[in-house]
C-alpha cells in the first residue's frame, strides 16, 4: 500500500533453550527493531519470554544478543535494524 | 591429517604492535597460518561472556592467549612454524594480585575495569547478632590455584564430511555449547557443525569452556583437510582452566548453646584474564559459604576480579571447597571455645527437611545431612579415633582426626535449563538412545543405559547410548554442575513413555488386542487376557520398518528450578542439594611438616544410587582430588608466568598418597531426579580440604589458614609457636 514501508527482513539464529523451545535454530523475521524481533519470538511461544527476561522483566544477565557479530551489551531494544542483519540470541545456559 | 599448534603470547600483559606470519607461511610443511584477520565472525569465546579472543589482535592478557594458529603436515613442522610467527609486543604492567587489581588506578586488564562481578547478599542483621553472640571468631583463609590435571590434555580432530559439513571430535563437556561457540566465531549455522564430545577419563569442569574447538574449526574450513590438535602438558598447564584462588575472610558467631547465629563473609576470587564461568562460580561460593547450616543472619560480600594470572573457571566444587575450608575451620574453632564436641556442634546446626536455608532456600525435599553426620558418628574411624590417634608411626609424628560437612546444589539453580533425549528402535528390536551429555569418566553412559533399560522394559545389553553427538542426539545440556545424570536421566524418562506408547500401539495392531489389555514384559508385550498372545520387540521393530513408520522419538523437559534468584545473584539458590560429611585421620611429621592422610570416611546424600560402583568411584576420585587441593596442588604463577605446568613441578596425589577410604552413603529420595537420584560428582571433594586442615590442627595444635597445607606451611605454623614459646621462656 502506498506510503507504507516494509520492515527489514532479518535472520535470527537461536541457541540452547531458545532453539529447543521454538523448535528451530534459524528463522527470518520482519522487524524494524531488536525489540520487534524479541516480540516476534515471544508471540510464537510465550515461554520464550522467561528465557530472555528475568522475573523483573530485565534481560537476563549474560544472555547475549549479537547483531552482525557484534555483542550488544546491554542490548538496545529500540535499535533499528537493516535488511539482511543477522541476529544471534544466546541465552544464559551455564552454571554450577 | 594436518597437525595444529597455537602460537601463544610471550607476555602476560602486553599490547600487540604487529604480527608477521610470512616466515611461518613459507616454512616446510606448513599449510596454513591464521591470525585474528581469519576469524570470520565474533572474535571471542566464553560460555557466559565471550571476552576471550579466539586470536588476539591488539592485546594479550595472559601467557596462554592465542595469537596465531598453524596447521602443518607434521607436529614438528607446526611447532617450528609457531616459532617463526613474529609478534612485536609492547609490554604492560602485570596485574598479579587481586587486591591490587581492585584499586581504581590499577592498570586495566579489560577496558571495562578489573572487577568482573561484585555481589552482596544479606539476610537478617549480622551486626546485632554479633553484639549478642556468646562467641565470635574471625579469620582469613586462602586457597590455591588448583589445576584439573586430567591425564588426557585438551585435544580434538576436525574434518569436513562428504557434504562439506564441519565435523569435530573433541573432549568437551557439551557438544551443543561447543557448537554454539564455533557457530558464533565462524558465523556459520549451528546445524552445519557436528560436534562429537568423545568420552574422556576426566574433565572436572576444565573442558566445559572452549579449548581446541574453534581453532580446529577455523583450520579445517581454511584447509579443507582433517586437522588434529593436542595440547602439550605444559600448554594445558599455562593456557588451561584453573580453580579460582580465593581469599575468604569469615566472621562466624554462636550463642552459648552452640547455635550458629551469624556469618559475615568476604570473598575475593581471582578469575584471571577472562570471565569464562567466573560470575557463576562466585554465586556458588556465596551460596556455600554458609554451608548446610541454619544461620539466621548472613552478610556475604563477594568480588571476582580480573588479573593476568591465567584463566580460572569451572572446577569440581565450583567455588565451594574454598569457602568450605573457611567455614568448617571457623566452626571447629567455635566448638573448641564452647567445649562442644565437633560432631555435635554440626548436628546441632545442620538444616533439616522443611527448614529454610541460610539464603532463604526452601528445603522441601531430600535433606540428608543430619543422617550423614549420624553415619560419621557411628563409623569405626570416629568411634575409635583415640585409638587411631595413638598409633603414631614415629615418636616425632602426631596424629589428628577431624570431621567436616558440605553442601552443594546441583544444576543451574534459578537459571532456565532444558534437556532432551531421543530413542530409536532398531530393526533388530534394540534401542539407540541419544543423550548429548558427554561421558567424562563419571559413568554417565552406564547410568543412562540402566535408566533406559528400566524404562523401556528391556535388557541393558539391548540399549546403545549415542552419547554426546550433536548429529545423533538432541541437546541434553552439559555434563557439569553434578547434573549429567539428572539432566540426561530425566530426558530419557521423558522420552521413554512416548516410545513405550509407540510400542504398545504397534503391538496392539499385531496382536489385535486393545492397548489397555497389553502389558510389558522383558523385551516383549503380552496380552493380559491371553498371555499366550505375545509380540517381542524384534517383531514390533520389523512391523514399524516394513510399514515405513516413525521409529525415533524425541522429547525434552524443562529442568525444575528455583522460583527466582537470591537478590544480588544470577544463579542461586538451587532447587535441591547434595550433602556430605567427611572424616580425615592424618599424621603430621613434626620434623618436616609433611602430612599424610591415613584414613578417610565419606558419607554423602546423593539421593538414590543408580549405580553403586559408579557412586563409589565418584566418591573415591573426589576424595583423592580433594587431597591434592588440601596438601599439594597449587599452580605457582609469578608475575603472570606459570612456573608449575607439568607433573614434575605440579604435584598431584599418587596411589602412594591414597588413604584407606570408607564410603557409607545415605540414600534419600529426591523427586527432581530420575528414580530419586541427585547429583554426585562434586559433593565428595568439598569437605576434604577442611577435614584435613582441621585434622592437622587436632594433631599439632596449630591451624593452617592457607591451602594447600604444604610441609612448609605446616612446619612454619608449628615453628612460629615454638619460637614464640622460646621467647616467652626467656
Amino acid at each position: 500500500m502506498r506510503g507504507e514501508t516494509v520492515p527489514p527482513k532479518v535472520t535470527v539464529r537461536l541457541f540452547h533453550e531458545l532453539r529447543e523451545s521454538l523448535g528451530q535454530s534459524q528463522l527470518e523475521v520482519e522487524a524494524d527493531t531488536l525489540g520487534d524481533v524479541v516480540a516476534s519470538l515471544i508471540s510464537k511461544k510465550d515461554s520464550v519470554r522467561d528465557l530472555i527476561f528475568d522475573s523483573r522483566g530485565k534481560i537476563r544477565t549474560y544472555t547475549t544478543v549479537y547483531i552482525n557479530n557484534a555483542a550488544q551489551t546491554p542490548p538496545e531494544f529500540s535499535r533499528k535494524l537493516n535488511d539482511g542483519d543477522i541476529i544471534l540470541l544466546v541465552p544464559t545456559a551455564a552454571g554450577g | 591429517m594436518l597437525y595444529a599448534k597455537v602460537k601463544r603470547s610471550k607476555y602476560p600483559h602486553a599490547l600487540i604492535k604487529s604480527i608477521d606470519t610470512k616466515r611461518a607461511e613459507t616454512a616446510p610443511g606448513v599449510v596454513a597460518v591464521l591470525t585474528y584477520k581469519d576469524v570470520p565472525a565474533t572474535n571471542g569465546f566464553g560460555i557466559l561472556i565471550p571476552d576471550q579472543p579466539v586470536l588476539c589482535w591488539e592485546k594479550v592478557r595472559y601467557m596462554g592467549d592465542a595469537v596465531a594458529v598453524v596447521a602443518a603436515e607434521t607436529p614438528e613442522a607446526a611447532e617450528e612454524a609457531t616459532n617463526l610467527v613474529e609478534v612485536e609486543y609492547s609490554p604492560l604492567p602485570v596485574i598479579s594480585e587481586p587486591l591490587e587489581a581492585m584499586k581504581h588506578d590499577a592498570p586495566k586488564v579489560h577496558e571495562k575495569g578489573n572487577i568482573l562481578r561484585h555481589s552482596r547478599v544479606t539476610v537478617g542483621n549480622v551486626d546485632e547478632a554479633f553484639r549478642n553472640a556468646a562467641f565470635v571468631v574471625e579469620n582469613t583463609y586462602r586457597t590455591g590455584r588448583q589445576m584439573h590435571m586430567y591425564l588426557e590434555t585438551e585435544a580434538g580432530v576436525g574434518m569436513l564430511d562428504e557434504n562439506g559439513k564441519l565435523v569435530l571430535y573433541s573432549g568437551g563437556q557439551s557438544p551443543y555449547r561447543d557448537q554454539m561457540q564455533i557457530s558464533r566465531a565462524l558465523g556459520i549455522k549451528a546445524e552445519d557443525i557436528r560436534v562429537i564430545s568423545t568420552p574422556v577419563g576426566g574433565a572436572f569442569g576444565g573442558k566445559e569452556e572452549n579449548t581446541v574447538q574453534i581453532h580446529l574449526a577455523l583450520l579445517v574450513t581454511k584447509t579443507k583437510r582433517p586437522v588434529k590438535m593436542v595440547w602439550s602438558r605444559e600448554e594445558s598447564g599455562s593456557a588451561g582452566m584453573k580453580r579460582h584462588p580465593m581469599v575468604v575472610t569469615m566472621k562466624t558467631a554462636a550463642d552459648q548453646e552452640g547455635r550458629l547465629v551469624a556469618n559475615q563473609v568476604r570473598i575475593l576470587a581471582d578469575t584471571g584474564a577472562y570471565a569464562s564461568l567466573g560470575p557463576t562460580v562466585l554465586d556458588v561460593a556465596i551460596e556455600n559459604s554458609c554451608g548446610p547450616y541454619r544461620i539466621p543472619n548472613v552478610d556475604i560480600d563477594a568480588y571476582s576480579v580480573y588479573t593476568n594470572n591465567g584463566v580460572a573457571g569451572a572446577f569440581r566444587g565450583f567455588g565451594s571447597p574454598q569457602v568450605n575450608f573457611a567455614l568448617e575451620s571457623n566452626i571447629d574453632i567455635l566448638a573448641e571455645k564452647l567445649h562442644i564436641d565437633r560432631l555435635e556442634i554440626r548436628k546441632k546446626n545442620v538444616v533439616r527437611k522443611g527448614d529454610t536455608g541460610p539464603l532463604g532456600q526452601k528445603l522441601q525435599d531430600s535433606v540428608g545431612i543430619y543422617e550423614t553426620l549420624q553415619k560419621a558418628e557411628s563409623s569405626d574411624l570416629w568411634n575409635n579415633r583415640e585409638k587411631y590417634k595413638a598409633q603414631t608411626s614415629a615418636p616425632w609424628c602426631k596424629r589428628g582426626i577431624a570431621v567436616s560437612t558440605a553442601v552443594k546444589g546441583f544444576g543451574f539453580g534459578a537459571l532456565p535449563d532444558f534437556a532432551a533425549a531421543s530413542i530409536q528402535i532398531t530393526p533388530t528390536g534394540k534401542f539407540v538412545v541419544g543423550v548429548s551429555c558427554p561421558e567424562i569418566g563419571q559413568g554417565a553412559i552406564t547410568a543412562y543405559a540402566q535408566i533406559a533399560a528400566e524404562a523401556l522394559h528391556c535388557d541393558i545389553a539391548d540399549v546403545y547410548i549415542a552419547s554426546a553427538d550433536s548429529g545423533l542426539a538432541p541437546d541434553s545440556g552439559t555434563s557439569s554442575a553434578s547434573m549429567g545424570l539428572v539432566r540426561g536421566g530425566n530426558a530419557i524418562l521423558t522420552t521413554a513413555p512416548k516410545m513405550n506408547e509407540l510400542l504398545l500401539e504397534t503391538a496392539s495392531k499385531i496382536i489385535a488386542d486393545q492397548k489397555a489389555d497389553l502389558e510389558f514384559q522383558e523385551s516383549q508385550i503380552i496380552s493380559k487376557r491371553n498371555p499366550k498372545k505375545t509380540v517381542n520387540y524384534i517383531d514390533i521393530a520389523q512391523y514399524l520398518y516394513n510399514s515405513s513408520s516413525e521409529t525415533r522419538i524425541v522429547a525434552g523437559y524443562n529442568v525444575p528450578r528455583a522460583d527466582k534468584p537470591v537478590e544480588g545473584s544470577i544463579e542461586i539458590p538451587h532447587l535441591a542439594y547434595m550433602y556430605g560429611t567427611a572424616i580425615a585421620l592424618v599424621e603430621v611429621d613434626t620434623l618436616t611438616g609433611s602430612t599424610k592422610v591415613l584414613k578417610f570416611f565419606l558419607s554423602t546424600d546423593s539421593g538414590k544410587m543408580i549405580n553403586p560402583q559408579s557412586y563409589t568411584g565418584q566418591c573415591e576420585g573426589a576424595i583423592v582430588q580433594g587431597l591434592g587441593f588440601a596438601l599439594t596442588e597449587e599452580t605457582q604463577i609469578n608475575e603472570g608466568i606459570t612456573k608449575t605446568n607439568n607433573f614434575t613441578t605440579y604435584i598431584i596425589p599418587t596411589i602412594c598418597d591414597v588413604p584407606e577410604i570408607q564410603i557409607d552413603p545415605v540414600e534419600t529420595y529426591e523427586k527432581v531426579g530420575p528414580f530419586g537420584a541427585k547429583g554426585l560428582g562434586e559433593i565428595g571433594i568439598i569437605p576434604v580440604g577442611s577435614a584435613v586442615a582441621n585434622a592437622i590442627y587436632d594433631a599439632t595444635g596449630e591451624r593452617v589458614f592457607t591451602l594447600p597445607a604444604t610441609p612448609e606451611r605446616v612446619y612454619k605454623a608449628m615453628n612460629e609457636r615454638r619460637n614464640s614459646a622460646t621467647k616467652s621462656n626467656r
